[in-house]
């Protein structure tokens, strides 16, 4: 078949695009290191008091040595449980491990201006770990359509520095 | 062009247009498809995927991946 040489070259520009759209992806996961949230475990949404969610909030741990902190979320129409309201309080250049996961209906947990988003199923729970390198103030927002409150549906991260971090708030 | 023959009922005479190929006697000269070199659309063409490459590495490098603190595991 015969194809006219700017037909091919636009072929060819098209093929590269394609290209270069998937190389992206590729550096993004290897050079960046960027990861994506997989499914954690299942739970039970009708069910969670016999899981740490029945009392949600921060807790400290140690991992290999290191002070880490887990913060348990719950996602619920409309609000986050600690977030809204009660910020989540947590130090920073430390590892933090969230655990989300809600008991009614699909929800989502962004940390605003930053490239941290999620899902929140009822049934499982969404986790992810990051380290906030210094101190800040992070709106968390709800961006899968929950219902009719689900504009207003926010809250905050508060990011403190290590030495000003109150242990006196974690949960147990 | 799809509608041009219902503009015709069956009592019109027939269109004394020649057949198309034929019927512009302004054509002066006749090109091969070889010959045919769209400039301006490729021009165009450039322009565009340009803007869509740069777009691309804006949204993806600066907007996604650049926007710490990220998901380390």
């Amino acid at each position: 078949m015969h194809v006219h040489q700017f037909e091919r070259f636009w072929i060819g520009l098209s093929l590269f695009l394609i290209a270069g759209f998937i190389a992206t992806v590729i550096i993004g996961f290897s050079a960046y290191d960027l990861k994506v949230i997989g499914e954690h475990q299942k739970v039970d949404p009708q069910n969670l008091n016999d899981t740490p969610f029945a009392n949600p909030g921060v807790r400290k741990v140690e991992r290999m040595g290191q002070t880490e902190y887990e913060v348990y979320v719950m996602a619920l129409q409309f609000l986050f449980l600690p977030g809204t309201g009660d910020p989540i309080t947590v130090p920073a250049d430390t590892r933090i491990t969230f655990y989300v996961t809600t008991p009614d209906v699909l929800h989502g947990l962004q940390v605003v201006g930053t490239n941290i988003n999620t899902m929140v199923i009822p049934g499982e729970v969404s986790r992810f770990t990051t380290i906030f390198p210094e101190p800040k103030t992070y709106g968390i927002l709800c961006n899968e359509y929950c219902g009719a409150a689900h504009h207003s549906m926010e809250g905050l991260i508060k990011v403190v520095p290590k030495s000003q971090f109150d242990e006196t708030t974690l949960v147990q | 062009m799809v509608d041009q023959p219902s503009s015709f009922s069956d009592s019109d005479p027939p269109p004394s247009q020649p057949a198309p190929e034929s019927r512009d006697p302004e054509i002066e000269r006749e090109i091969s498809l070889e010959e045919f070199n769209p400039k301006g659309t490729l021009t165009l063409t450039l322009l565009y995927f340009l803007i869509v490459a740069l777009m691309w590495v804006f949204m993806y490098f600066v907007e996604f991946a650049g926007r710490g603190p990220s998901i380390i595991e």
